[in-house]
């Protein structure tokens, strides 16, 4: 069924006699229900606008938009990366894809340490407690590799 | 209501017509290469400019509507513009208009697929295609920025359009999800996300491109170049007979036999069968042609 769709689809299953004449016998009948053409009112075709499209409008548009995606390529966004260097735009669409924007309230407290060392425990009360809170708002994981963010 | 054209069954399609049926879905298998290519994931930096997920195992480009609203998300924390996003998409309309839906468009290709299963489609009212926009402005633009002034990073946001894309539920999780079910962990796409793609597959049988027609912000924004874009479609008036082919052969139920370049339209070329409408690209006035001199009339 998939390939005589998809033969019927790309042509080859045509068969002499015209428009609309591709389908193969079984699902012939089903096709032209579907293929019917719309019932409509006789237009007076040279009173319809002939819609040709003046050059300069799309041109404009279309070199703003290469000017655009230029600077885009080369433009260096105000977000910085992990390892303290500045983001890419293109840093930045690829940490969207996968995950790898950070904010602060996402950086977890480094673990306590394991074992019964008191000295080591009481570093690392000090160290959480004189950690400063990060000046930055967000920052972008290069080496992130999430799959699906969502 | 009867047709009144009386050469209307008796209309053949042009060469021209003929050929770019039977090429368009050999375009888009072509393109599905370009999208779907493992090796390109490097290129996730660059948006591309269909509708295509960029959290499906196989994609090379990064999906635009993605990249939207993560900017839109992160306005209220860094103040960036998407400069690339944003010349490729005017590149993009400005020379093709919605050409890219018809005939490069991933997730269009299988709606296409879907619509060739022999099923009597529904007609849908033209307006539905406005649902576009208010997709584009509210689920991609203003959810994500409001919801990214109250604190919530976009990957975090319970209701997003990439928490509702059929796209990303069809190439991100449904692969994940089998995977994850051959593996004996169970089915860990969430029941809504599973019921939109259900539903999406459902209603491609009854309607042609149902998301294209009704919720794609991509396809929306897309055709909003239509009216100017330098590829468009041209009425030749000479070559029109009224057969009533152009509008019977328009699967999104534009009416091409009224005006043709609209936001409607998916430029799959269709209606480009009769002979009556041309597609073409626009040129400079002074090197333009001179249209040939009328034929003398035989007396």
């Amino acid at each position: 069924m998939a390939l005589l769709v998809f033969k019927t689809m790309v042509g080859l299953n045509k068969v002499p006699g015209g428009f609309d004449s591709h389908p193969s016998p079984p699902i012939r009948t089903l096709l032209v229900l579907t293929m019917q053409r719309v019932p409509q009112p006789p237009l007076n075709p040279a009173l319809r606008d002939l819609e040709r499209h003046d050059f300069w409008p799309g041109f404009i548009a279309a070199l703003i938009g290469i000017i655009l995606a230029f600077c885009g390529a080369r433009h260096l966004t105000a977000v910085d990366t992990v390892d303290g260097g500045t983001a890419w735009e293109t840093q930045l669409m690829k940490a969207f894809s996968f995950d790898g924007l950070q904010y602060p309230n996402q950086i977890a407290p480094p673990p306590p340490p394991k074992g019964d060392d008191p000295e080591a425990l009481e570093r690392w009360a000090k160290q959480t407690r004189n950690a400063e809170a990060p000046t930055w708002k967000v920052r972008v994981d290069t080496a992130a590799k999430t799959p699906c963010p969502t | 209501m009867e047709c009144q054209v009386p050469e209307c069954k008796q209309r053949q399609p042009t060469e021209l017509g003929r050929k770019l049926k039977r090429l368009r879905p050999w375009v888009q298998m072509g393109f599905l290469g370009v999208w779907l290519a493992p090796v390109g994931q490097w290129l996730h930096g660059i948006p591309s400019c269909v509708f295509h997920c960029y959290s499906c195992p196989l994609s090379s480009f990064a999906c635009p509507i993605g990249i939207m609203a993560n900017y839109a998300a992160l306005m209220p924390v860094a103040l960036e513009v998407p400069y690339l996003l944003l010349g490729l998409l005017l590149l993009v309309g400005a020379v093709t208009g919605s050409l890219a839906c018809g005939w490069a468009c991933p997730f269009g290709f299988l709606q296409d697929l879907l619509g060739k299963i022999p099923i009597r489609k529904v007609a849908l009212p033209a307006w539905v295609s406005y649902t576009r926009y208010v997709v584009l402005l509210g689920l991609v633009i203003l959810l994500p920025l409001i919801l990214g002034f109250k604190g919530i990073p976009y990957g975090d946001q319970v209701i997003s359009i990439c928490r509702l894309c059929p796209a990303g539920a069809l190439e991100a999780g449904l692969p994940a999800s089998t995977q994850s079910v051959m593996a004996g962990n169970g089915w860990p796409m969430s029941w809504f996300k599973t019921l939109i793609l259900v539903a999406f597959f459902a209603s491609a049988l009854f309607v042609h491109r149902p998301w294209c027609r009704i919720f794609c912000p991509l396809g929306g924004l897309l055709a909003l170049f239509n009216r100017f874009s330098l590829f468009h479609l041209r009425f030749n008036p000479k070559g029109c007979v009224e057969c009533n082919l152009c509008r019977s052969r328009c699967p999104m139920g534009v009416n091409v036999d009224q005006k043709v370049n609209v936001s409607g339209c998916i430029r799959c070329l269709e209606c480009s069968t009769c002979g009556a409408l041309e597609p073409c690209f626009a040129v400079p006035k002074e090197s333009a042609k001179p249209a040939p001199p009328p034929a003398q009339q035989p007396t």
